[in-house]
């Protein structure tokens, strides 16, 4: 079984944190998402992940095809910030 | 003898009348009605004859006025309850024309008291039915959330079980570029890309944390202003050469007047120097 990782910063807290997740490739990526969102300790409903550039990822897909598609760094933001400049 | 009788007996029989008329005759006389004839009594009647017809008489007298009153009080009667020809035909039009009004009165409301019954009734079928749909939709809604529950519990159990394969590898806290280390970014690009000489645009940008496309945006506008002199590849690589690499192809070509490429390209492979000076540097 293939495993892709990602490393997620949390760009809300000025320390930017940042987790480094080894998943299999095959799982929907709303289980990444919760996964690192109870890393962080942020409710996992109102987060979201996004690229580095600030491009939303859609999580009804799985891991790998966001691996493919975005890359491996990623940001965890609260989804009340979406859309921020 | 005989005359004497006769003399006392009609003596009693004209006292008995005087009374009779006396006491009948102011009611009699306006009303005109007929009144049983006085016979005269026949001589050859029996003794008690006149008294006994006085009686009768009087019997019929006292009938006739009982007969009488009946009929006023009947009269009466008749005069309020039916319009007569004493009563005129406006009054009596009138008359008829409130009892129409009654009637059709009375059927209005009857017609009213069916319609609210029906309208009633309806409502309370309506009322019903409507309890009847809240039921089933309340049990729809119902078995509807339930199916939501069961769906949101194997989704949840699905995670935990996912969940155990997920592996936390590494964390820690990113070093944000502190200040002096932003002040110099430019020269810092102009001076990697030199001493590079040749540099993915890619590598590049990751080198200094920027969008690929920026990196190329940064290079492209660094060849507008001179400060970076060189060329950019098709497959994505950029060139750097110096200004003295540039006069010495400028002046190669001037020399020989008449040039192929290839020739050109093999004397700029000597001309232009593409190793990057690191490299150079650990050689030497």
């Amino acid at each position: 079984m293939a495993k892709v990782t990602f490393k997620i910063i949390l760009t809300s807290d000025p320390k930017l944190p940042y987790k480094v997740l080894s998943v299999p490739e095959t799982t929907p990526f709303t289980a990444v998402l919760k996964f690192a969102a109870e890393q962080f300790k942020v409710p996992a409903d109102t987060s979201a992940i996004i690229t580095n550039d600030g491009i939303g990822i859609n999580p009804a897909q799985n891991a790998g095809n966001v691996f493919l598609k975005h890359g491996s760094e990623l940001r965890l933001i609260p989804r009340d910030r979406v859309g921020h400049s | 003898m005989n005359p004497i009788i006769y003399m006392i007996g009609a003596l009693i029989v004209g006292v008995v009348l005087w009374f009779v008329t006396r006491s009948t005759g102011p009611k009699n006389e306006p009303r005109g009605r007929p009144r049983p004839a006085q016979r005269e009594v026949p001589d050859d009647a029996p003794p008690g004859a006149r008294r006994r017809r006085r009686e009768r008489i009087h019997q019929a007298v006292e009938r006739q006025r009982e007969e009488d009153r009946m009929q006023r009080e009947e009269e009466e009667d008749q005069e309020i309850e039916q319009p007569s020809a004493k009563i005129g035909t406006k009054k009596q039009r009138k008359l008829q024309e409130k009892e129409e009004r009654r009637f059709a009165r009375e059927a209005q409301e009857r017609e009213r008291e069916e319609r609210k019954k029906a309208e009633e009734e309806k409502e309370v079928q309506r009322k019903q039915d409507e309890e009847k749909k809240r039921i089933e939709e309340e049990k729809q809604a119902e078995a509807e959330r339930k199916l939501q529950e069961d769906k949101e519990k194997r989704e949840y159990e699905e995670y935990l079980k996912m969940k155990e394969m997920f592996v936390l590898e590494e964390e820690g806290e990113a070093q944000v570029a502190s200040d002096e280390q932003s002040q110099n970014m430019l020269q810092e690009f102009v001076n990697y890309v030199k001493v590079s000489k040749v540099v993915l645009l890619e590598d590049l940008a990751s080198h200094f944390g920027l969008r690929t496309q920026e990196a190329i945006d940064r290079v492209q506008d660094l060849l507008k202003d001179g400060i970076l002199t060189g060329v950019i590849d098709d497959r994505g690589k950029f060139i750097y050469i110096s200004t003295e690499e540039l006069k010495a192809v400028a002046e190669f070509v001037e020399q020989r007047g008449r040039i192929s490429i290839s020739e050109l390209a093999r004397a700029s492979n000597s001309l232009i120097n593409l190793k990057s000076e690191t490299t150079l540097s650990l050689s030497t």
